[in-house]
């Protein structure tokens, strides 16, 4: 006769809320520069003085290392997914962690290993030919960067596939057994399909961090947008070139960010229902033995070996004693830029949290929509805008840290958003109503009820924003300030410059203090 | 206008509230006496959480009066914030803080000094002393509706404004609940205003019901007057059951086939029925026939058919055992007259019970 | 499950945190917001007394020990920029006379070149100590050190009676898949610049193409290709002197050696790496102090022994293993001129497929 329980309200936030939206705003219009700097460049850019030979030749490139990573990291990913998440391995847990660690090595330190590995004086060559072997040659170009960020995408794919693969409905595949189809008609026609989104998600982000990585292919000499853009940046008078390029990349980018957003929400109402979940697959001895060699040799190739060969030349400096400067004023700042930018994020972050959880309109999807558009542009791109921009528009933040701190912000505000609004989520716009009818004011409300409550999320958003920030490259290349060389910068032009020990040492620090926020992020939040 | 009162916790006078031009508040009236519970009741999306939320400050009406105790709190150019009204209120999902112990829920409205003093009498009102250092998510639901409660009273409150406080529960729990609460707010003297679409809940809690129905207060008073004197058809039928037909009033009286009703209206007319007052029993010659019936231990409810293609239901005494097909008399104690919805509005009648045609001798 | 734990603990700690006061609340938050706007603030104006702000096109491990000395002897405050000495060219241009650099050190005269417009003219008695071969024309930058283009080569697989004379020998089919380059390097594409002012255009896109032919391998920058003929990885690479004479000083460059081309090519060029002074600098006083400093005897020393460049003043004589230079034939060319061909030299390293 009555509902047994009735829905409640819709969701309508008190009436003096107008100021989140002015926050809001405030906070997401410096998103509005790059994008518009990049309009511009695209325009100006491209039309007038790219040859349409060299774009299609950097597309080719760039498309080429692209599909050869986004497909070789999907099926060990894949593979290393199955194996953790759906059969009896032992040990499983450790081996998430050791095969989600590299998610941790930006991909200008792991071309730094490979080249520290190889070459002449390569930590691997000397021990190769200490067993009489010859020099292992310097790897560079497409195979080079393929396997630096081959290595480094695993982890993406693994934690994208892996809850799909757990939560695979195992009556739908002993229905298809019971009608008679073999073990492999049964992956490719059941299994197969039920994993789709999570491999098209899992694709995407890889896709599209190939597409933005800067390190590994500028180290390694692979001719795709990104190092082509930094090239016309840094060795022409001309900025249009530059500006064109990335304006171009940054197009791509925002397709891939459209592509990946709007095959996750398939994805998730793919996954999300609850399900009765499958008994793990029975490996044998043998089974359980190759499993095992195949994660051990994941692990030693993308971590074990690279620490490895950073270790070994720190050593090797140490010895020689050519290591005498270290670079603990780089660590002072990496660490003082990552943690500015993370409590900036996390203090800004709020309004945009607000709006974008409580109001489903236009503008907060335009929030949100632009948030994310600009998190895809690869770094690069967007050095390369704020560097015009401030030049012509604004010459008093120009080369500031104030700068390089608020276009961290803006990039990596997605990484705050979405742990924030899901902490947010479980705020019951109720609960701060309940907090005004007791007398509190919307200051006090939001002080006392609603940031506690979203203190978990702003503090693992904070983390990964911090990492973030501590690994990015090309950006603080373009943006820093004068002498505000970072670890990474240091790695990297040490590397440029073959100061291997230098730049392995630099890597070491910033792997260690890369690995301490690590551990407050969840997996979860890794994919966002 | 000066029929306004100045002194009664709460009210509101001509609100009006439109979202995105659909109409919530149409005129919408109320008002509640010192120490009483006063259920708003109507059926879902007519406004009655609007009008909650825009008492309670959460809401800006388009226009039109609140007063919290004489103290204007919306009016031309007025507005009090939600944390200056001296309005409690305790929620359909209670909105306990989940970071919070109960303890510190129930102090969360409260002044520094006589807390803790405060909080353990509130808690013991709601017979949960001692529950202080509980965390809200380990309590049962209905513990949770009664911190939701202690919380809202711990303040001392003018008013307290309660959504739907009882939908979240099982039934058996609800009804047990519910005469809780109620004594609770008696004993703690609390003027309280609760909205509810369960006409049962209404008329059980009560000291004064107001149907609301698109927008606005249709008719107040409490809820047994309600009951007998439904202002429209619609309360008639929302409150309760009852069943209509059309009949002819001519020359100070009304028949049916149930026997004549003296009215002063003439024309066509609406008669209202409600199965409580039908009673039934077997008859070879009776003018009804029984077509239904559904039987539930305390009593039974009967569906007959009437010439006039007239259908009354019945509630009555379990026995005698009837079947559908069975010949029955009818006897009618009281019917009430609506007019037709084309006609202009009159107030409508509530008739006595005239001298059957077959008396029947069984206690009601 | 791990989540939740996480989640409520938080929650409680920030509960408590947050309810237990709302002044102490304030303050903590007013704190943190000081921090915060301190912390920007700096970052945006620097500080009251502006530092001698240097642009380096030179790598900080080579240049950082210097800056440090420059630091001590005159108690002045510098910071210094590091980055490619073209990139820092097109930094200066595009920021124009609002720059805030003071000196602009570079690797090359085509960066300084680029950058000369911005640059004012610098007193005679700094420029007088550089032979006029290695300074701008217009006197508005000075070289510090010399540095030669050469080739250098694996002994064990090229016979010194083998090695090119000029450039174009080096086109010669024997040498295919054996030769390193650094397209994209700062000191081969001056050397590219110099030819196109020596040859054409049109000329050096062929040369470049036909090397190109002939698969070189490519590295980032010099000194991995010493290393590699050091190890046998390539016979021949183009490449700046210094290079091996630092390996050498490191243990290592027991097998390759230095190869002065004697054709008077461009691949023998002598770039000097200068030092101007921007016209907008308010520390032109200073400037020309850390000038002098770089023509001083010292660090014309430490030039001639650790880096292994040519001195170019002072009358250093450079490193006892380097032939003199004025012995070397280079083509003849201003230096002052070079910039004006290196933005097509980028073109045409790239039209050539070299990148």
């Amino acid at each position: 006769m009555m509902e047994a329980a009735h829905p409640a309200p819709r969701l309508r936030a008190l009436p003096p809320n107008t100021w989140w939206w002015v926050l809001a705003g405030v906070v997401m219009l410096p998103a509005a520069a790059p994008l518009g700097v990049l309009a511009y460049g695209l325009v100006s850019g491209v039309v007038t003085t790219v040859p349409i030979g060299r774009l299609l030749e950097l597309a080719a490139n760039t498309g080429a290392l692209g599909a050869a990573v986004t497909s070789t990291s999907l099926l060990i990913g894949g593979a290393s997914a199955w194996l953790v998440s759906r059969t009896d391995l032992p040990g499983k847990k450790l081996a998430t962690v050791l095969v989600l660690t590299p998610f941790a090595v930006p991909s200008f330190v792991g071309a730094l290993a490979l080249l520290g590995a190889t070459g002449a004086d390569g930590i691997l060559s000397t021990a190769w030919a200490w067993m009489g072997g010859g020099v292992i040659r310097y790897p560079s170009g497409f195979w080079a960067a393929w396997l630096v960020l081959t290595l480094i995408s695993v982890p993406l794919v693994h934690l994208a596939v892996a809850p799909a693969v757990r939560s695979i409905n195992p009556t739908l595949e002993e229905a298809a057994r019971g009608l008679g189809a073999g073990r492999l008609k049964v992956f490719w026609t059941v299994t197969l399909p039920q994993l789709r989104p999570s491999l098209t998600a899992g694709a995407l982000l890889v896709g599209l961090y190939t597409l933005s990585d800067f390190g590994a292919v500028s180290l390694l000499r692979y001719d795709t947008f990104t190092r082509a853009i930094y090239l016309e940046y840094a060795g022409r008078v001309d900025r249009r070139p530059a500006l064109g390029l990335a304006a171009v990349l940054a197009g791509v980018a925002v397709l891939l960010v459209w592509l990946e957003r709007s095959t996750r929400t398939r994805g998730v109402w793919f996954t999300a229902r609850p399900r009765r979940t499958g008994s793990p697959v029975r490996l044998g001895l043998g089974g359980k033995i190759l499993g095992w060699g195949f994660l051990g040799t994941l692990v030693t190739v993308s971590l074990l070996v690279p620490v490895a060969v950073l270790i070994a030349w720190v050593m090797r400096g140490l010895i020689s004693g050519v290591l005498v400067d270290q670079p603990w004023a780089e660590l002072g700042r990496s660490m003082w830029v990552a943690l500015l930018t993370a409590l900036v994020a996390a203090v800004v972050v709020a309004p945009v949290a607000m709006v974008t959880t409580r109001y489903r309109n236009r503008w907060a999807g335009l929030l949100e929509g632009g948030a994310w558009a600009l998190y895809g542009v690869p770094h690069i791109a967007v050095g390369m805008a704020m560097i015009v921009f401030t030049l012509w528009l604004a010459r008093p933040l120009y080369q500031t840290l104030a700068l390089l701190v608020g276009v961290y912000v803006v990039m990596f505000l997605p990484q705050i958003l979405g742990p924030s609004r899901d902490s947010l989520g479980r705020v019951s716009p109720s609960m701060e109503e309940a907090s005004r009818s007791l007398g509190k004011s919307p200051l006090r409300t939001f002080t006392g009820i609603t940031l506690p409550l979203m203190a978990p999320g702003l503090l693992s958003g904070a983390a990964l924003v911090f990492l973030t920030t501590l690994r990015e490259l090309p950006a603080a290349l373009l943006l820093r300030p004068a002498g505000f060389e970072t670890l990474a910068i240091r790695v990297w032009s040490a590397t440029g410059e073959g100061f291997y020990t230098q730049g392995a040492l630099a890597g070491l620090l910033l792997l260690l203090v890369a690995a301490l926020p690590l551990a407050v992020v969840t997996r979860h939040e890794l994919i966002r | 206008m000066n029929s306004f009162a100045d002194h009664r916790p709460l009210s509101a006078r001509a609100l009006h509230k439109s979202f995105d031009g659909t109409v919530a508040l149409d005129d919408f009236n109320l008002e509640v006496e010192s120490g009483s519970l006063l259920t708003v009741l109507g059926p879902s999306g007519v406004g009655k959480t609007t009008a909650l939320r825009i008492l309670a400050g959460f809401e800006m009406p388009d226009s039109g009066t609140v007063r919290v105790n004489g103290q204007t709190v919306n009016g031309p150019g007025v507005f009090v914030p939600p944390e200056r009204r001296q309005v409690g209120m305790v929620f359909q999902d209670y909105a306990l803080f989940p970071h919070l112990n109960v303890g510190r829920n129930v102090a969360f409205g409260l002044d520094a000094h006589p807390r803790d003093q405060r909080v353990s009498v509130v808690l013991e009102m709601v017979g949960l002393a001692g529950f202080e250092k509980r965390m809200p998510h380990e309590l049962s639901a209905g513990q949770q509706q009664r911190v939701a409660l202690a919380r809202a009273l711990a303040p001392g409150p003018q008013v307290i404004l309660a959504d739907e406080p009882f939908s979240n529960l099982d039934a058996a729990l609800r009804k047990r609940l519910r005469a809780e609460v109620r004594s609770i707010l008696r004993e703690a003297r609390t003027t309280t205003i609760m909205v509810t679409h369960d006409q049962e809940e209404a008329l059980a809690v009560s000291d004064q019901l107001a149907l609301m129905n698109e927008g606005r207060v249709v008719q107040t008073g409490p809820p047994d007057h309600v009951y007998r004197n439904p202002a429209t058809s619609w309360v008639a039928e929302f409150l309760g059951d009852a069943d209509f037909f059309d009949a002819h009033a001519k020359g100070g009286r009304i028949t049916t086939p149930f026997g004549t009703f003296p009215t002063t209206r003439s024309g066509k007319v609406k008669v209202m029925v409600r199965p409580e007052s039908v009673t039934v029993f077997p008859h070879a010659q009776g003018v009804a026939v029984v077509t239904y019936r559904e039987f539930f231990g305390h009593d039974q409810l009967l569906s007959v058919k009437l010439p006039g293609k007239i259908t009354l239901r019945a509630r009555c005494w379990p026995q005698p055992a009837l079947a559908p097909g069975d010949r029955v008399a009818v006897s009618v104690d009281g019917i009430h007259i609506f007019d037709e919805p084309q006609a202009p509005p009159a107030p409508p009648e509530t008739l006595p019970g005239t001298p059957l045609p077959q008396r029947v001798v069984i206690p009601r | 499950m791990h989540i939740i734990f996480r989640q409520s603990l938080l929650s409680k700690i920030c509960g408590v945190i947050m309810s237990s006061g709302f002044l102490a609340g304030k303050c903590r938050r007013s704190l943190l917001a000081t921090l915060l706007t301190a912390g920007l603030l700096v970052g945006a104006c620097g500080g009251a007394d502006d530092p001698l702000l240097i642009y380096s096109g030179r790598g900080e491990e080579l240049v950082g020990p210097l800056i440090d000395e420059f630091r001590r002897s005159s108690g002045l405050e510098v910071e210094v920029r590091y980055a490619g000495s073209t990139e820092l060219a097109a930094t200066l241009l595009e920021e124009g006379s609002g720059t805030e650099a003071d000196v602009f050190l570079a690797q090359d005269p085509a960066s300084l070149g680029l950058a000369a417009p911005l640059m004012a003219t610098l007193p005679s008695e700094v420029i007088d100590a550089v032979p006029p071969r290695f300074r701008d024309r217009s006197h508005r930058w000075v070289g510090v050190s010399g540095r030669i283009r050469t080739v250098i080569y694996d002994r064990d697989q090229v016979q010194v009676s083998d090695l090119p004379a000029g450039i174009d020998d080096l086109l010669n089919p024997r040498w295919a898949g054996m030769i390193g380059v650094a397209p994209t390097n700062g000191s081969f594409l001056a050397f590219v610049a110099a030819m196109i002012l020596d040859r054409g255009e049109a000329a050096t896109l062929e040369w470049l193409k036909d090397l190109a032919a002939l698969d070189p391998l490519d590295y980032p920058k010099n000194s991995p290709i010493v290393a590699a003929a050091d190890a046998g990885e390539v016979g021949l690479g183009l490449v700046n002197h210094y290079y091996l004479l630092r390996l050498q000083a490191e243990g290592g460059g027991k097998r390759a050696a230095n190869h002065f081309l004697s054709a008077g090519d461009p691949g023998s060029l002598v770039m000097p790496s200068g030092v101007g002074v921007l016209s907008g600098s308010e520390q032109s006083e200073d400037a020309h102090r850390f000038i002098e400093f770089l023509l001083s005897e010292t660090t014309q020393r430490h030039f001639a022994e650790q880096t292994y460049e040519y001195p170019l003043a002072a009358g250093v004589r450079p490193a006892a293993s380097l032939p003199p230079i004025d012995s070397i034939p280079t083509p003849d060319i201003d230096l002052s001129d070079l910039h004006t061909a290196l933005e097509r030299a980028t073109d045409l390293v790239a039209e050539a497929g070299l990148l």
